[in-house]
């Protein structure tokens, strides 16, 4: 910037006249120096010094030095040495000009304003710096116990004297008429209007017990969800497209909605609805409802199209709109503020941003298939009936038939000693030939198994020929056993005992049996059994480091492949993948058996070892079942028993089919654990997040210092220990009542609620608790609210009542208008097109008829007829909406082509009534006309028909469009 | 980054400046946070009011010639003999990720366009602007621009609101803020976009959103075709005699209702709406009756040359827009990026030919026409864009035709409402690569718009999530060498 002359003449003219009078200077300075050290210090020390340059250096003006002083801060200069007239500062005093110091408390005694004056113009000297620190840097911002005490920090005040309900807080003599309350009563909990007929009801028996009814119903109606889901996710800056460049859509990000809906509706506990939104995916992952609500953290901005050198900071930019968002959301506290230094005005040191940034270092938004079965038991009512049907059968058969069952087979079990026959359901089959390419030899074992010696090829491959005994085959059974001949007892040949099956393949008479279904007892990481019937020769099914065991494989076999009584089999066992990972005991079995009927389950120990164990528990019981081993017994043997695994199996089935609600939601986890959505970029790749959060100086990525390592804010922190990993420590700090924040979340969202019903909140800075925003102007029922909500359950429903019982609320109000969603929804409402299809994805076409919560939300597309009425902008945090009043909001009231299908509709429902105007007062406002507002309508419609030609239904349209536009109509009491 | 209320690198001889300036500094400083005046935040009943401005105004209205996509300031106004001379060479040091594309960066490319001093003030002009170049007179250029993003988006967002990132309000939302409507039958901001179906400038409707201002301050999107502004139409089945006895109907319903609360204001403010849009609804189509002007004008601004009647019809309505009280009118040039802006990766001389064939002759219309009526004066014209271009070429299928984003250089000027006019301000280095003399930040070119429309720049705030925001957030200086 060029100075301009101007102010290079007043700064030589200044500099001249310091120069020009030395010795005048030097005096002064040394009585000015005199003052400081007998007044001024104290002055400073006691009023100033602690936000200015001790503690903290507010608004970065910092008088603990003269340099300081002199420098000036944020507001620019504050003294001028020589000319208290002039300087800023003495105004900021007197009150004079803003900001007014000190802040929100008396003024400084005139007589000490005159000092500090008179020691300005004598040249504002010090003797010696208020602080002492090196290098003139300033002081880093100390987190003390005073900050611990400010009211938004401080515990809940838990003793409210004689006062146990929240009229003993606010008294309120007047209560508005029972006609004013109903209908309030409709919009502040629904979004919607009373059916004329109910309020007609609710006013003709009006009672206080029909009051808490009603209050009671609308409560437990699903259209509450819908209102207040609203006002948290203007909260939660909730948009469904990405913004910047493309605005791609998100599509599944409106589960988030959803989410907030459920969770209002069934009165979730608020601590536990916080929690999720911030770690559901870590707390609980099988929960749908706490996947979705993660969809919070990333309900922000997100650029699409970046360039490599912008990289670091857009990761740092997103993890930072989390962070925030949570910060404003949650706690009411601006934590954002503190990104490039110590927050200017709360107790927030950078080292607090970048500690609880780290919380976010792998978070990335995903959309990932979530199973939402568990969230729509209605729909699924037929299915869970049937599974519940089988699994009552089963349980019967188990109780009543099974002991019959396994004393009938036992008895069998006695006359016939070769039980893996009798009863296994697995037939072995006993080799014609066995083979190997590589030069192994076969040794046959008593249980049908082989034992493998001889060469041990690099890559074998066993072929093993049998005839076919069964009428079918439907499975094959392939069994790799443990044996001391092995290292680590094997099952495989090679150095540490392992096996690699690349290929398992068998025909029948030449013809290839389609293997299908593969499942084994264990799997390698990476190494599936899967892979042993791909295409692949290469991948197999391995077993480290599960050495020493038996193992087995099961496959079925596809039903348009068959096997008769008399083929010829073939099976080839391939070991390609790994030098020398040939089996070294096996055993091979088929049988006929439904596949269904068998599990992996009982392969786990092998049938003929259940025998085993049952007969073993029989034995060691002196040859007896009785009370004492049944139960034992009928544990294991309930695995080979036939009607209980066709049970077990349809039961199954099922709970598999139960479990097919598979969805994509847009969640946030670890960008470890699921697939990042991406940025995409002309060259190069971008991360998606990097390894590690740094504390950055002044913000700047290329400025990093040590690696933040997860921590809270210190002022919210009373002795707090980090019991956990990552968010789920964030989340149980921000919920901790004890030691965490949990008393100031609990503050900041009873004065939310508390905001909606009253037009302003107890705090009228929803957002903002901290130094910057305003007081409660009834600390006392904050707190008793706050309390409230916390012991009983965090239930928000609790608020609600406690507030809708009170006469506070019911007291006559001036008119408010409605929120955008409640203007439009009040109209589909009244012209009879609501459609109340709840949840699901959104839409941008005006036409729609479902509630207004329902629009999607695409940031670069906001819906006109929303946007119009002030709905926000979901980009940062909206803690309280404006309300603005513009010519375009009423032509689109008289011009609007949807408002006039409204208006249409409205009219049909009219059309046949003897007193239009009647009907259309109770249905538009809930009341009848006065004796003017009847003959102002008929007269009007009157007119309107002639004007018309006698078309009466384009008189009445006119009409309910002039009933809609009305004032009465959007403003409630 | 910065954005909480600090100032940055508070030099010595800054702080020594303000302090200097006595009274002129304390003017700034006085009632810094005094909401007053202008820029209220409790103006809900009537946002768009008119409102005082701090001190005298020398512009009333502003039009933004929106040169989208990024245009090359050394093939139009920032004439570099020094790049000629370096022509065809490696430019030793280069950061390639400067640009955009970090994988084609070629050799230095000197303009493949002339460049002439033109009238008395001697200002060059690029042969890409034969109708331009005579009103250099007229034109304040800053020639030492430069900003914080190499990306359109965040470019966009920066140049308009201030910030790189989304969810700030932009400059017209601040000015109808602070200044209100002159005519409340028009909207007070109004946007244009390119109508050859090339797209919407990168980041779309946020480069006019109001942010967290109240919706009112939202720039309105004139559509190019069908109806200009929503709902002004009356639905055809009323006749403008059946829609006045409703809007009487309502005003009878109302009147009533409020008898009960007589001291309503907001009420009082909605009644009166609906007059109002009664008004606007007569009178707005007529300012879009482009049509209607006489050929001699339409000729003046090319409205019937084909490569260029798009953006002539859009700068006549501009101008019948100031002349009916319009506070603020963005027009782009150019739709998203590539070839369908000035975004001129591939062929920097195909690009800024095509480009500059569009708006040069219309602009020069517009600056013509506003002279002639007196307009001028209190209109300030502003052209430019989010970046500039670099001197290095960028290679197209081998061959160095084309130029990449330039964060660090690019040009503006400003024309008419209280901006010097034949004069020069601030300079790149020899070969046009870095701003290097008085640096211009857009807070500056913000600051200044400000100030010539009669704001303080650090008076206008707006309360938001426990701060006060502005619009040049903690920096911004007015540039008072192109103040007249």
């Amino acid at each position: 910037m060029k100075e301009s002359y101007l102010k290079i003449f007043f700064l030589l003219s200044l500099c001249l006249n310091v120069h020009g009078n030395q010795n005048d200077h030097a005096k002064n300075m040394t009585m000015s120096k005199e003052l400081f050290r007998n007044e001024i210090k104290t002055l400073f020390d006691s009023q100033c010094l602690k936000c200015h340059g001790g503690d903290k250096t507010k608004s970065s003006f910092d008088l603990s030095s003269r340099q300081g002083l002199i420098a000036g801060g944020d507001q620019g200069i504050a003294v001028i040495p020589g000319n208290a007239k002039e300087s800023p500062l003495i105004n900021y005093l007197r009150h004079s000009e803003e900001p007014f110091m000190p802040p929100k408390e008396d003024k400084m005694q005139e007589s000490s304003i005159k000092l500090i004056e008179k020691w300005i113009d004598l040249g504002a000297a010090y003797d010696s710096p208020l602080v002492e620190r090196s290098n003139g840097e300033k002081a880093p911002m100390k987190v003390t116990d005073e900050d611990r005490s400010y009211w938004a920090y401080s515990p809940i005040k838990t003793s409210f004297g004689n006062k146990n309900n929240l009229d003993d807080f606010i008294k309120s003599k007047e209560v508005a008429t029972p006609r004013v309350l109903g209908r309030r009563l409709h919009f502040d909990l629904i979004g919607l209007p009373p059916d004329p007929d109910n309020l007609d009801d609710f006013v003709n028996n009006y009672s206080s017990k029909n009051y808490k009814a009603l209050i009671d119903g609308l409560l437990s109606n699903p259209k509450f969800g819908e209102k207040w889901a609203r006002h948290w996710l203007d909260v939660a800056r909730f948009g469904e497209s990405h913004g910047f460049e493309q605005d791609y859509d998100r599509k599944f990000a409106f589960h988030y909605r959803d989410f907030v809906i459920r969770s209002f509706n069934s009165d979730m506990p608020y601590n536990e609805f916080t929690k999720w939104q911030i770690a559901g995916d870590e707390l609980a992952p099988d929960d749908p409802m706490a996947m979705m609500a993660t969809g919070f953290l990333g309900a922000g901005v997100f650029p699409t199209q970046i360039t490599i050198s912008e990289a670091e900071r857009i990761r740092y930019d997103a993890m930072d709109d989390m962070l925030g968002t949570m910060g404003t959301a949650m706690l009411a506290t601006t934590i954002a503020c503190a990104r490039c230094h110590d927050h200017k005005y709360d107790p927030i040191p950078t080292a607090d941003y970048y500690n609880m940034l780290s919380a976010f270092t792998t978070t990335v938004r995903s959309d990932v298939d979530i199973d939402l079965a568990s969230m729509n038991p209605k729909d699924n009512e037929s299915l869970r009936k049937k599974v519940n049907d089988v699994r009552s059968k089963l349980k019967n058969y188990e109780t009543n038939d099974l002991k019959k069952s396994f004393e009938k087979w036992h008895s069998n079990l006695k006359k016939d000693n070769l039980i893996t026959k009798a009863k296994s359901p697995w037939s072995i089959l006993v080799p014609e030939q066995i083979k190997s390419k590589g030069g192994a030899k076969f040794l046959k074992q008593d249980d049908g198994s082989y034992l493998v010696t001889g060469n041990n090829a690099n890559f074998d491959t066993y072929t093993f020929t049998a005839k076919n005994s069964l009428e079918k085959i439907s499975a094959i059974l392939i069994e790799a056993l443990k044996d001391d001949s092995m290292v680590k007892g094997g099952p495989g040949r090679a150095s540490n005992g392992n096996i690699a099956l690349s290929d398992f393949k068998i025909t029948a008479d030449g013809k290839t049996l389609k293997l299908i279904n593969p499942r084994a007892t264990f799997e390698q990481t990476n190494l599936p059994i899967s892979a042993a019937i791909d295409d692949n020769p290469k991948s197999a099914w391995a077993l480290d480091p599960k050495f020493g065991k038996d193992h087995s494989a099961m496959f079925d076999i596809s039903n348009d492949s068959n096997s008769k009584k008399g083929d010829q089999l073939e099976i080839k066992l391939h070991f390609n993948n790994n030098h020398k990972h040939n089996i070294g005991r096996f055993r091979i079995s088929v049988t006929d058996k439904e596949a269904s009927t068998l599990s992996i389950k009982n392969l786990n120990s092998g049938p003929e070892k259940i025998v085993k164990e049952i007969q073993d528990a029989i034995t060691s019981n002196s040859g007896k079942f009785d009370k004492s081993n049944i139960e034992k017994i009928l544990t294991l043997y309930k695995t080979l028993d036939g009607h209980w695994n066709k049970l077990t199996s349809e039961l199954k089935e099922l709970e598999s089919k139960q479990k097919k609600e598979i969805a994509k939601v847009m969640i946030c986890s670890s960008g470890n654990k699921v697939k990042p959505m991406r940025h995409h970029t002309s060259s190069g790749s971008i991360p998606d997040f990097y390894k590690q959060t740094y504390f950055l100086n002044r913000g700047d990525v290329r400025q990093k210092g040590e690696v933040a390592s997860l921590g809270f804010l210190q002022v919210l922190s009373r002795g707090t220990e980090i019991k956990s990993k990552g968010r789920t420590a964030i989340a149980e700090w921000i919920t901790d009542v004890n030691n965490g924040a949990g008393h100031l979340l609990a503050r900041v969202i009873v004065n939310r609620i508390w905001q909606h019903y009253f037009g302003i909140g107890i705090v009228s800075t929803p957002n903002d608790f901290g130094f910057q925003g305003e007081k409660p102007n009834h600390p006392e029922l904050l707190d008793w609210l706050a309390l409230e909500l916390i012991e009983n359950g965090w239930s928000l429903k609790h608020i609600h009542r406690l507030i809708l019982e009170s006469k506070a609320y019911q007291s006559p109000r001036e008119p408010r208008r409605l929120e955008a969603e409640a203007i439009r929804d009040n109209a589909l409402v009244v012209s009879g097109l609501l459609d109340e299809t709840m949840y699901g994805p959104g839409t941008l076409k005006e036409s729609m008829n479902r509630r207004s919560i329902y629009f999607f939300i695409k940031r670069s597309k906001l819906v006109p007829i929303m946007q119009l009425f002030d709905w926000p902008d979901s980009l940062s945090s909206m803690g309280k909406r404006s309300v603005t009043t513009t010519p375009s909001q009423a032509l689109s009231f008289i011009n609007d082509p949807n408002i006039r299908r409204m208006a249409v509709a409205f009219a049909a429902r009219l059309k046949n009534s003897d007193d239009p105007v009647t009907l259309g007062y109770r249905i538009a406002f809930g009341r009848k006309p006065t004796r003017i507002e009847l003959q102002t309508g008929i007269n009007f419609l009157k007119a309107q028909t002639d004007s018309y030609s006698g078309n009466k239904e384009k008189a009445l349209t006119n009409y309910c469009g002039a009933l809609m536009s009305s004032n009465e109509f959007i403003y409630i009491e | 980054m910065n954005h909480c209320g600090r100032i940055q690198n508070v030099s010595t001889r800054r702080a020594l400046l303000q302090r200097a300036g006595g009274g002129i500094g304390m003017l700034a400083l006085n009632s810094l946070l005094n909401q007053n005046s202008i820029g209220s935040q409790n103006n809900s009943i009537n946002p768009l009011a008119s409102k005082k401005p701090h001190h005298k105004a020398k512009a009333k209205n502003v039009i933004w010639l929106f040169i989208n996509g990024g245009p090359s300031h050394v093939d139009t106004w920032d004439y570099k003999p020094g790049l000629v001379k370096a022509d065809g060479q490696k430019l030793d040091g280069f950061d390639k990720t400067t640009g955009f594309f970090d994988n084609a960066v070629g050799p230095l490319l000197k303009s493949p366009f002339e460049f002439k001093q033109h009238g008395q003030s001697g200002m060059w002009a690029s042969s890409l602007f034969p109708n331009l170049s005579k009103h250099v007179d007229k034109m304040a250029f800053i020639k030492s621009f430069h900003t914080q993003s190499n990306n359109h988006s965040p470019a966009l967002f920066m140049a308009n609101t201030g910030v790189t990132r989304m969810s700030h309000p932009c400059v017209g939302s601040w000015v109808t803020y602070g200044l209100g409507s002159e005519n409340e039958n028009l909207p007070a901001f109004v946007v244009m976009s390119d109508p050859l179906n090339r797209g919407l400038p990168k980041g779309h409707a946020a480069n006019w959103s109001s942010g967290f201002l109240p919706g009112a301050y939202q720039g309105t999107w004139v559509r190019s075709k069908g109806e200009p502004i929503p709902n002004l139409r009356r639905i055809g089945e009323l006749s403008d005699q059946q829609q006045r006895a409703q809007l009487d109907l309502i005003g009878k319903l109302n009147n009533e209702h409020q008898k009960k609360y007589p001291e309503d204001k907001e009420l009082t403010a909605r009644i009166r709406s609906f007059e109002l849009a009664y008004r606007m609804q007569q009178e707005a189509p007529e300012c879009f009756e482009v049509d209607s002007e006489p050929e001699h004008i339409k000729n003046l601004y090319g409205l019937n040359e084909k490569r260029c009647s798009h953006f002539a019809r859009q700068c006549l309505m501009a101008r019948r827009m100031v002349e009916r009280g319009v506070r603020f009118v963005q027009i782009y040039s150019g739709g998203m990026e590539n070839q369908r802006s000035w975004d001129g990766h591939g062929d920097i001389k195909k690009n800024h030919s095509q480009f500059a064939g569009e708006t040069d002759q219309p602009i020069a219309g517009l600056l013509s026409d506003l002279e002639q009526r007196g307009l001028l004066k209190d209109t300030l014209v502003i052209w430019g864009g989010e970046f500039g271009r670099l001197p290095v070429s960028q290679l197209s299928g081998g061959k160095p035709t084309g130029r990449d984003h330039n964060p660090h250089a690019g040009c503006y000027w400003f024309a008419g409402g209280g901006s010097k006019g034949g004069t020069s301000y601030g300079e790149t280095d020899e070969i046009g690569h870095k701003a290097a003399v008085d640096k211009v930040e857009i807070h500056d070119i913000h600051a200044t718009i400000l100030h010539l429309l009669g704001m303080e720049h650090k008076k206008l705030t707006y309360l938001h999530s426990g701060r006060r925001f502005r619009l040049t957030d903690v920096s911004g200086n007015v540039i008072n060498d192109i103040v007249a």
